[in-house]
């Protein structure tokens, strides 16, 4: 009789377990549904400034022409804008100049009130009056050096504007015997009228200034360290003559 | 003596003798035996209890189950709906994507040759410009020939009149006058006509250079 009687109690125990324990294994209803499939944009509106107001690059926004309106002459050259109302170009575009008129890449023209120049590179500053309302140079601090790829933007033979690109041969000395120090030679073609290009790097920033190129289609710049002592020493730039010399 | 099932049982008596000690063997009777009948129906009602609740929880999973499979089949349902409703939309970006890519290829397009347009009208005014003052250094330049060769002509002039008074001067009667005066004179016009000599060269060799 208590046989029986545990039997049956161990059995009801055994099915209470079985079924608490088969409770964990029914399927559960399933969670709310989500409602956010779709994520919130994450992308950034685009800044004023960020991009060209036009189109053109920086490079070529801040690129002039030169016309230097000389005695008896009349020559061309290239450069760019450091800031509202001052440009750097070679000093060979702007000696001899009775007038200096530089053209932006939209086709205004300014007046050049003076420019200086130095004799330890074929440098030249020139200020103007009226701003250039354009861009304005991102001068590097070091010297591109041998395998770097550079761009050049200016007006070679005085048309329109061209960008080329080319890759540093590594320095040299001026085979003009003119700057003081060290020059960079570069396999950038340009011709008359490309002198006192800025020389970018990849970065758009600028790294030298082109002034001669030789027979050898080889390009000469005056590197970006050059610059930047000559503008950290303004008594070493001496104002040009004015008018003609003869 | 071993138990053979619920109908059969049996149970072990002890012997019993009704026979004296010398009469006959005495035999050896199996009676079955019969357990309580409350004994056996309680066991049944264990059994059908327990297949009771037993039904009764089959019924309940069962329950439960279609309940989570309502809930389940309703979620996919919303899902498969919320799934083609986001394709729509994926669709619809993307139709607009493309026409918006295209456009901007387009757009892309008309800035290059906008730019192109605007380098070359910049080019063009920067060629007039120096065509400008090119003219104007020419003008300049014709307008200091022209100061020259007046200059010139002037003191041609002044060189002829001299020679033309001296002239007079000589063919003048002997004694009307000194010879002194008259070669001071002719000295003064050749000083004015070696002048104008001069600037007759260097007005013809500034037109050569």
């Amino acid at each position: 009789m208590s046989t029986i009687r545990t039997s049956a109690f161990a059995g009801a125990v055994v099915l209470l377990v079985t079924a608490v324990a088969g409770c964990g294994i029914l399927p559960a209803a399933p969670s709310p549904e989500p409602t956010d499939f779709v994520p919130s944009p994450s992308t950034s509106p685009i800044v004023a400034g960020a991009l060209s107001p036009d189109g053109f690059s920086s490079a070529q926004r801040m690129t002039v022409r030169v016309r230097n309106i000389g005695c008896g002459f009349l020559a061309t050259g290239s450069g760019f804008a450091l800031d509202d109302h001052t440009l750097v170009t070679n000093r060979h575009v702007v000696e001899n100049a009775k007038d200096i008129e530089v053209s932006t890449y939209d086709g205004r023209v300014i007046q050049a009130t003076a420019a200086s120049a130095t004799t330890l590179a074929d440098i030249a500053i020139i200020t103007t009056k009226e701003s250039l309302k354009t861009a304005y140079a991102d001068r590097a601090t070091e010297d591109p050096v041998e395998g770097d790829v550079v761009t050049v933007v200016g007006y070679p033979n005085g048309g329109k504007l061209t960008t080329t690109s080319g890759e540093v041969l590594g320095k040299t000395t001026d085979p003009l015997e003119s700057a003081a120090g060290p020059v960079l030679a570069s396999t950038t073609q340009i011709e008359p009228g490309s002198s006192g290009s800025g020389v970018f790097d990849a970065s758009g920033r600028v790294v030298g200034v082109i002034y001669a190129k030789n027979k050898a289609e080889q390009s000469f710049i005056v590197p970006i360290s050059t610059l930047n002592d000559l503008l950290g020493e303004p008594s070493l730039l001496v104002p040009e003559k004015e008018g003609c010399n003869s | 003596m071993a138990r053979r099932g619920k109908s059969d049982a049996t149970a072990a008596l002890p012997p019993v003798s009704p026979y004296s000690a010398d009469g006959p063997e005495p035999q050896t009777i199996t009676i079955p035996v019969v357990l309580p009948l409350n004994q056996h129906a309680r066991m049944w009602m264990a059994l059908s209890g327990v297949l009771f609740i037993m039904l009764i929880a089959a019924v309940v999973v069962a329950g439960y189950l279609w309940q989570v499979n309502g809930k389940w089949q309703a979620q996919v349902t919303s899902l498969t709906a919320t799934g083609y409703s986001l394709g729509d939309r994926i669709a619809e970006h993307k139709k607009q994507i493309d026409q918006l890519e295209s456009a901007n290829s387009l757009l892309g397009d008309q800035l290059a040759t906008a730019k192109d347009k605007v380098l070359a009208l910049s080019d063009e005014k920067a060629q007039w410009s120096d065509q400008t003052a090119y003219a104007q250094q020419q003008v300049d330049l014709l307008s200091g020939q022209v100061d020259n060769a007046q200059t010139v002509i002037t003191q041609l002039g002044r060189c002829i009149e001299g020679e033309k008074q001296l002239v007079e001067y000589i063919a003048a009667p002997v004694d009307t006058y000194p010879p002194e005066q008259i070669e001071q004179y002719r000295k003064s016009v050749d000083g004015l006509c070696a002048v104008a000599t001069n600037a007759t060269t260097e007005f013809q060799k500034s037109l050569t250079e």
